[in-house]
C-alpha cells in the first residue's frame, strides 16, 4: 500500500475522476499480483470472479486511500482543529 | 465432465478461495485491532458537524430570549461542540490496539486465525509445486480446525472494542464464515442445500 500513498500524494490536485483511476489501477496490479502468486491464470478465472476479486480489492484500496489522504494533509485543515 | 476436468475445476477453485480466505482473515485481524485508516477522516467530519451542530442550535436558543451570540460565543460553542465530539468519536471509534496491549484471548484467535491462514497457503503451494501429489486429504482435520476457530469467534467478548468494531464483529465473522462453507463445498466437494 505504501506504493499507493506515494502516488495518492503526487496527484493530490487531481481531479476525482483522476484520483479513481489510480486507485483502480493500483487495485488491478495487486489482484494481477495475488493471482499469479496463487499460481492462477486471469484466463481461469470467470468475469464475475475477476471482478469480485477487484471489487474487493478496490474497496480495501479506497479505505486505505481515504486514511492516506488524511495523513497527507489534504484535510489538514481538520487536522488543526483536532 | 470427466474426473480429471473436475479435479482440475476444484483445484482453481481452491487456489482462488485461498485469496478469498486471507481476506476474510484480514477483516477480523483489522477489525479486532481496530484498524481503520478511513476512520480517522470519519471521525474529523464527525467532530466538525456535532461542533457545527451545537453552535446552530445554541445560538438558536440564545436567540430566543432576544440575545444575539457574538463571534466569540460562537467560538466558545463550537470549542464545546468539539470537545463533546472527541469524547463521542472515542466511544464510537476508538483507536488503533497494538498486538501487545490485547487480551491473552484476543492473542490466541489471531495466532489461530494466522496459523489457518498459512497452512492453506502452504497447501495451494504444494499443488503449485507438486501438481502430480495426491490432493484434498485431511479434509476432516482441516474442517475441525474451522470448526474450532469459528467457535472462537462466536464467543469472542467484543466488550473491549470500540462501538464501531463491536457492530462490525459480527459482520467479519458472517464472511470468514462463509469461506469455511465454501470450504466444504470445494475441499469435499459438498453442495449445500
Amino acid at each position: 500500500m505504501e506504493e499507493l500513498i506515494e502516488k495518492l500524494k503526487n496527484i493530490k490536485n487531481a481531479t476525482h475522476s483522476q484520483y479513481e483511476d489510480t486507485v483502480a489501477k493500483y487495485s488491478y496490479d495487486e489482484v494481477m499480483r495475488d493471482l499469479k502468486e496463487a499460481g492462477i491464470s486471469k484466463d481461469d478465472l470467470s468475469e464475475d470472479e475477476f471482478q469480485e476479486l477487484l471489487d474487493e480489492q478496490i474497496k480495501k484500496s479506497k479505505i486505505f486511500a481515504k486514511g492516506a489522504m488524511t495523513a497527507a494533509g489534504i484535510l489538514l485543515f481538520l487536522e488543526f482543529l483536532g | 465432465m470427466s474426473k480429471i476436468q473436475l479435479l482440475d475445476e476444484l483445484l482453481g477453485q481452491y487456489k482462488l478461495w485461498t485469496l478469498k480466505l486471507r481476506n476474510a482473515s484480514q477483516g477480523i485481524e483489522n477489525n479486532i485491532l481496530q484498524k481503520d485508516s478511513s476512520a480517522k477522516l470519519e471521525e474529523k467530519i464527525m467532530s466538525v458537524g456535532i461542533s457545527s451542530l451545537l453552535v446552530y442550535i445554541g445560538t438558536a436558543i440564545v436567540g430566543l430570549f432576544g440575545v444575539a451570540t457574538g463571534g466569540i460565543g460562537v467560538v466558545v460553542l463550537f470549542v464545546i461542540g468539539w470537545l463533546v465530539s472527541r469524547y463521542i468519536n472515542k466511544k464510537v471509534f476508538g483507536s488503533e490496539r497494538k498486538i501487545e496491549n490485547i487480551r491473552d484471548d484476543e492473542k490466541v484467535l489471531l495466532q489461530r486465525l494466522k496459523e489457518i491462514e498459512t497452512k492453506h497457503k502452504k497447501i495451494r503451494d504444494e499443488m503449485n509445486s507438486k501438481p502430480l501429489i495426491v490432493n484434498f486429504t485431511d479434509y476432516l482435520k482441516l474442517r475441525r480446525e474451522f470448526n474450532e476457530f469459528v467457535n472462537l469467534l462466536l464467543t469472542y467478548n467484543s466488550s473491549a472494542l470500540a462501538l464501531k468494531y463491536r457492530y462490525k464483529h459480527s459482520l467479519v465473522s458472517d464472511k470468514y464464515k462463509l469461506q469455511v462453507s465454501k470450504f466444504d463445498e470445494i475441499y469435499a466437494h459438498k453442495h449445500r442445500r
